[in-house]
């Protein structure tokens, strides 16, 4: 079969809704480089058509089942599909820049290497769905649900590109989001409790609100990051890069920070209980009013840091440098000292 | 007076009597002042006996609230979802809030754990949601899709509410409060009416 091309489809004048419908209700299910473009379709019950390489730009689908369709290299630029169930359908390699997807269920679809820039998918279902080499680069996920979505980075292939992309009060628990490339994306209130964020680039993404418990950011680049108020009790951040971020009021109890850079860090009024620092750079941060009670800051570095009102009750500050860190008013009673010794 | 103004009369009364002897109390006062009190006395009473299951027998009832943090609500919004598309949820949770009719485009700005959560602060009980959303489904033409969102919605939600018991007033307190999905974030409850139900 000839591969589709954006030219051929001017070739084959666009067929129209009903003698599309009447030829799928007599059987026809293969509708390969079909030129649908335009149509509007509402409730129709399109399970298993086969739309590969079909042109769809500008189509408006509204209630339409393409359960197990195969739309792998469609053309869906600037198509709208509203309230549409695309479960387990095949969409690799297809082309939805601008499109716009309203309240959609992908669940068990395949995007692998389909271009998703600029389209919007506000409140869909990805639920384990592929999304091995796609590109997100800028589009709209908001308020999407993608627990179980595949972003893996394969063997000698690109991390997954998610830049700028619009995640707010996204669902993704438990998402495998190892090496992703975050930066600049909005992740404003987003459901990541126990996401894989090992090595991903989070730089200058905002992640105000958003819940990171129990998360895996290990190696994780966070410079200038926004995590004020957010959540990531007991997440792993060993040896991240939050240089510059923004972690006011954030909830970092129990989380492993060991190596991590917190040079200039916003930290005011942080919850860092039992969370452990040691090896951690502090250099310059501001940790004004922190709660770091039984925080374990062995050979952490902190220079010029300000501690003005923290707690530090019974924290371990073994071979720290604290030696130039701004202590006023802050509570050190029972806490190890660089020395060793016990303050009194 | 319209059924959705009764209802927040009522849930008013109940709000402000703390026992059912309180409600008593307080409905023959109110008797005592009108003309023909005999006549509303058998209004009182029937409405005495109307709400007497809203109070418990023994405690008197309390105003706790319902405290969803946002991981319970992202996993409402995972069980609502089962199936049917998250749009026939929204616009189910739209048309539960309102009268008017709600379209698809209007709700784009709103996401689903927003308009989950306005609902579950406006229904004081599972019982008033669950009557509601039959009357609803009606304007749905009892269309299956809708009645599946319903169905799921009732269920997700049931032990939430069997929880809070004896609540009579459900308050939704996420710790963040899930916003509209404006340039700015903000969110204000009297510009969602405006916006989306106007």
């Amino acid at each position: 079969m000839a591969m589709n091309s954006p030219a051929s489809y001017l070739l084959d004048p666009a067929m129209d809704a009903e003698e599309f419908l009447a030829r799928y209700n007599n059987g026809q299910t293969n509708f390969c480089n079909a030129n649908l473009a335009g149509m509007t379709l509402t409730g129709a019950d399109l399970i298993g058509v086969e739309l590969r390489g079909a042109s769809l730009q500008g189509v408006y689908f509204q209630f339409c089942h393409f359960g197990r369709a195969d739309l792998s290299h469609a053309l869906l630029m600037g198509a709208c599909f509203e309230g549409c169930n695309f479960t387990q359908a095949v969409l690799s390699q297809s082309h939805f820049r601008d499109a716009v997807c309203h309240g959609c269920v992908f669940d068990r679809a395949n995007f692998q290497g389909a271009e998703l820039t600029l389209a919007a998918f506000r409140d869909c279902n990805f639920l384990s769905s592929d999304l091995r080499q796609v590109n997100l680069s800028h589009t709209v996920l908001a308020g999407a649900c993608l627990r179980g979505a595949n972003f893996r980075k394969e063997n000698y292939q690109a991390p997954a590109n998610l830049v700028g992309v619009d995640l707010r009060y996204a669902d993704l628990q438990g998402t495998n989001l190892a090496s992703a490339n975050l930066s600049r994306s909005s992740l404003m209130g987003a459901n990541l409790k126990e996401a894989n964020l090992n090595d991903a680039n989070l730089s200058h993404a905002n992640l105000e609100n958003a819940n990171l418990q129990g998360a895996i950011l290990s190696h994780a680049v966070l410079c200038e990051a926004n995590l004020a108020s957010a959540t990531l009790r007991q997440a792993r951040l060993a040896k991240a890069d939050l240089r510059g971020g923004d972690l006011t009021q954030a909830d970092l109890s129990q989380a492993i920070l060991v190596e991590a850079r917190l040079d200039e860090v916003q930290a005011q009024g942080a919850n860092l209980r039992e969370a452990v620092l040691n090896k951690a750079d502090l250099r310059r941060a501001n940790f004004s009013g922190a709660d770091l009670q039984e925080a374990r800051l062995i050979d952490a570095y902190l220079a010029r840091a300000n501690l003005q009102g923290v707690n530090l009750r019974q924290a371990n500050l073994i071979r720290a440098d604290i030696s130039s860190a701004l202590l006023l008013d802050a509570c050190m009673e029972e806490a190890l000292m660089p020395d060793g010794s016990v303050y009194t | 007076m319209n059924e959705a103004q009764l209802e927040q009369s009522l849930g008013a009364i109940v709000q402000q009597t703390q026992t059912l002897k309180g409600l008593a109390t307080q409905l023959n006062f109110i008797v005592s002042k009108l003309n023909k009190a005999s006549v509303y006395q058998k209004v009182a009473a029937i409405l005495q006996q109307i709400l007497s299951p809203l109070y418990s027998q023994s405690t008197p009832v309390t105003l706790t609230k319902l405290e969803l943090s946002m991981a319970t609500l992202y996993d409402l919004r995972l069980e609502v979802t089962r199936y049917c598309t998250p749009l026939h949820v929204k616009l189910l949770l739209a048309a539960l809030l309102t009268q008017k009719p709600v379209h698809a485009q209007g709700l784009e700005r709103f996401t689903l754990i927003d308009l989950l959560q306005r609902v579950v602060g406006h229904f004081s009980d599972i019982e008033t949601l669950r009557a509601r959303v039959q009357q609803t489904l009606k304007r749905f033409d009892n269309d299956v899709a809708y009645a599946n969102a319903g169905d799921r919605l009732i269920k997700v939600l049931y032990p939430l509410y069997s929880r809070s018991q004896p609540t009579v007033a459900v308050d939704v307190t996420p710790e963040s409060t899930p916003t509209s999905l404006g340039q700015d974030g903000s969110d204000d409850g009297d510009e969602l009416t405006c916006q989306l139900f106007a």
